[in-house]
């Protein structure tokens, strides 16, 4: 059901900055539909690389970050979340994919956050058998913005980027900043005093569907931009089915719907969280 | 008339192959039907009890399922989770298990009991000795619609959800959902080769025109 | 060595990257950026291919394009068991001929439908949809039948086809179109059988038959 009028009811939804589109992909002067919250919107790149975002006739606030347009059917009280490494000079920006989705925004975020699928959804990337044992690790929520912070998130990856030369203990740094985007952040290969940041930012366009759009932010001389995406997609491809055959589509945030090991940490942090902000769209309420 | 008490088939015996694990629904609750390789048939809840992936898309490795996200395993009978490959060398908590509904196979089919105190003993009685089990046809109707459009056919009620037509052939329904229906077909006497083949064709051709006139009437 | 034009989530180019591994066959893969460079759109491929599209081959100096095609030639000329698509054998060549034209339709379908649910292509959804069941029925019954009389593949007893390879890769990937296969038990049976294939290979989006490790 598709309108023109606003017919999502969670104040929360709608009163956070939600992401539309990759601005490179949009064609100068030529308005594009996509869907946010079961409505309708226009957006339109102008030629000075501003993006109006309209519903019906009415303007929108539109926001360009991380070389994304952002906008909100409602009014939040702060603005949208910083990754401050995407300004530094020699990084690789990017968008790797906007792909559509039918699943739950959350479901989308905690497979993101999810390190034990490796070995059997990325075999021979992220993860091989018989290394699958996830070592504990940390998580937490910050003062500053009550963001999620899981820290100490170590896998053996046969094939952790492009890259990597030969399989090693990977360290990961997780971040949810927002109930529908997720950002990692990994050493680099080449320098692992810096990280590799990839992120996902998803649109709910239904409390069921999503556009996944990803961000990379890289420290890579080497591969081409094309190079970098085609890996991206091929990683994210693979998560594609295993999301899209999850029952229910929507998270249960009960905490006893569905069984967790110590390995979930994120993901009982998480549900846990969205209870506590209490994020209706997209989950199944405890 | 025959009560199913809660019985309903829902795949023939010789479909359930090995290493395979088969989609079904039965009033709206998705079931994983599989086979280990000692032959036990399993019907379970289609959905790992971690993060709600589709048992029907994981691993029969001929003695457990294995689910296809995080490598979970689940043993073949009691549906008990024995390894979880995050965690190596603990034991998996008792809790952790998948769902197994009530399974019977009986007169060539697999039977499902989606209840909680699913007694085997009440599969229905059809009275046949000797049989041939016919191809199974879904139909995106409701259940009353297809057996209307059966009952056209010359097949009446000889209990719940099982139609005869008085002509040897008797017909099993499977209501999948309110929209979506299979009808499981039985004719009476065991029929080989050449003429088994020929009687197949003939129930196939017979049972997709009904199909295709509950559809078009389901439009 | 075979140059291949390749996308990895090209269900068409995957059809020729199973055979090829299959076959033993070594080739080389040039990867296009179809999404988002719609790369095999632009001058350098048309001229390639002038209708655009992936796959494409060049063997030497021979350039192919269209994957039933290209299933075809590399049957002919790298399967010393002549099985793959068998030679001389007039009913077997055209049983293989109309489920390649088969294949394309589950193309025209599944794959459309997949490419609108996930790329956000301009296709008349429900068409597309209604369209891939229409032809996985006729693809059931047909398996269904095959089973009966001992047969596991589409075209013959004994051995797959390059008709099994055609029709595999947007049948699998069809739940990503909302096309759902619970209706086609025999369909999820043969797909089952074609992971088993010595030599096959996945993509991203399709998983192997059984586990690696024991």
């Amino acid at each position: 059901m598709t309108s023109n009028v606003i017919r999502c009811t969670d104040r929360v939804a709608l009163d956070e900055w939600h992401v539309l589109a990759a601005v490179t992909e949009l064609p100068v002067g030529q308005p594009k539909t996509t869907r946010l919250l079961d409505t309708d919107l226009t957006i339109e790149r102008q030629l000075d690389d501003t993006v109006s975002v309209r519903l019906g006739a009415t303007a929108l606030p539109a926001r360009l970050k991380f070389g994304y347009v952002w906008t909100s059917l409602g009014s939040p009280d702060h603005e949208l979340f910083d990754i401050p490494e995407y300004a530094e000079a020699d990084r690789r920006n990017l968008n790797a994919a906007s792909v559509g989705l039918h699943v739950s925004a959350p479901r989308a975020v905690e497979n993101f956050l999810d390190l034990g699928h490796f070995a059997f959804v990325h075999t021979n990337y992220l993860g091989v058998e018989p290394y699958t044992e996830i070592k504990p690790y940390k998580v937490e929520i910050t003062e500053e913005r009550g963001e999620i912070i899981a820290t100490k998130c170590l896998a053996y990856q046969p094939m952790s980027s492009l890259v990597a030369t030969e399989g090693y203990e990977v360290e990961y740094l997780y971040r949810v900043p927002h109930p529908y985007c997720a950002i990692l952040y990994k050493a680099n290969a080449a320098d692992l005093d810096r990280q590799d940041v990839i992120a996902i930012f998803l649109q709910p366009a239904s409390e069921e569907r999503v556009v996944a759009h990803m961000l990379l932010s890289m420290l890579d001389e080497n591969s081409s931009d094309a190079e970098m995406r085609a890996f991206q997609q091929l990683i994210f491809s693979q998560d594609k089915p295993i999301l899209e055959n999850q029952v229910p589509k929507r998270l249960p945030l009960n905490l006893r719907s569905e069984l967790s090991a110590k390995a979930d940490a994120s993901s009982s942090t998480y549900r846990r969280w969205l209870a506590d902000h209490n994020v209706r769209y997209g989950t199944l309420p405890a | 008339m025959e009560n199913n008490k809660g019985w309903f088939p829902v795949a023939r015996v010789e479909e359930v192959v090995p290493r395979h694990v088969v989609q079904a629904q039965l009033m709206g609750q998705e079931v994983a039907i599989w086979r280990d390789d000692q032959g036990q048939v399993n019907a379970w809840e289609n959905r790992c009890p971690h993060r709600g992936v589709r048992l029907s898309i994981g691993i029969n490795d001929g003695k457990e399922l294995r689910c296809r996200y995080h490598g979970w395993h689940y043993a073949s009978g009691s549906g008990q989770c024995t390894f979880i490959p995050a965690h190596p060398s603990q034991k998996p908590a008792n809790v952790i298990k998948a769902k197994p509904y009530g399974v019977a196979e009986r007169y060539g089919f697999v039977w499902v009991n989606l209840g909680e105190d699913a007694d085997i003993a009440e599969v229905p009685a059809l009275g046949l000795n000797a049989f041939t089990t016919l191809r199974s046809i879904y139909v995106a109707a409701p259940v009353a619609a297809v057996a209307g459009h059966l009952a056209e056919q010359g097949f009446a009620p000889a209990g719940d959800f099982i139609l005869e037509n008085g002509s040897g052939t008797t017909l099993l329904i499977q209501p999948m959902d309110s929209g979506q229906t299979i009808v499981h077909g039985l004719a009476a006497g065991e029929v080989d080769g050449a003429e088994r083949l020929a009687l197949l064709r003939r129930h196939n051709t017979s049972l997709t025109e009904v199909r295709d006139a509950a559809e078009r009437a389901a439009a | 060595m075979i140059k291949l034009y390749d996308f990895e989530l090209s269900g068409n180019c995957y059809k020729l990257r199973l055979l090829m591994n299959i076959l033993g066959v070594k080739f080389e893969r040039i990867a296009l950026d179809f999404y988002p460079g719609r790369e095999h759109r632009s001058p350098w491929f048309l001229k390639i291919n002038p209708l655009g599209q992936l796959p494409v081959i060049d063997d030497d100096g021979f350039v192919l394009r269209d994957a039933q095609a290209i299933l075809v030639y590399l049957a002919g000329k790298y399967d010393p068991s002549g099985l793959w698509y068998p030679q001389g054998a007039a009913e077997m060549q055209g049983r293989i001929a109309q489920w390649l034209g088969f294949a394309d339709a589950i193309t025209a379908t599944a794959s459309a439908a997949r490419l609108h649910d996930g790329l956000f292509y301009d296709v008349d959804i429900d068409k597309a949809r209604a369209g891939a069941h229409a032809l996985f029925r006729v693809l059931d019954e047909h398996l269904w039948f095959a089973e009966q009389e001992g047969q596991d593949w589409l075209c013959s007893s004994g051995h797959p086809t390059v008709a099994d390879i055609a029709c595999f890769p947007y049948v699998m990937l069809s739940e990503e179109g909302g096309i759902n296969r619970l209706p086609y038990p025999a369909i999820r049976r043969w797909t089952d059988r074609v992971k088993r294939i010595p030599g096959f290979t996945v993509m991203p989006g399709i998983f192997p038959a059984d586990a690696v490790s024991v």
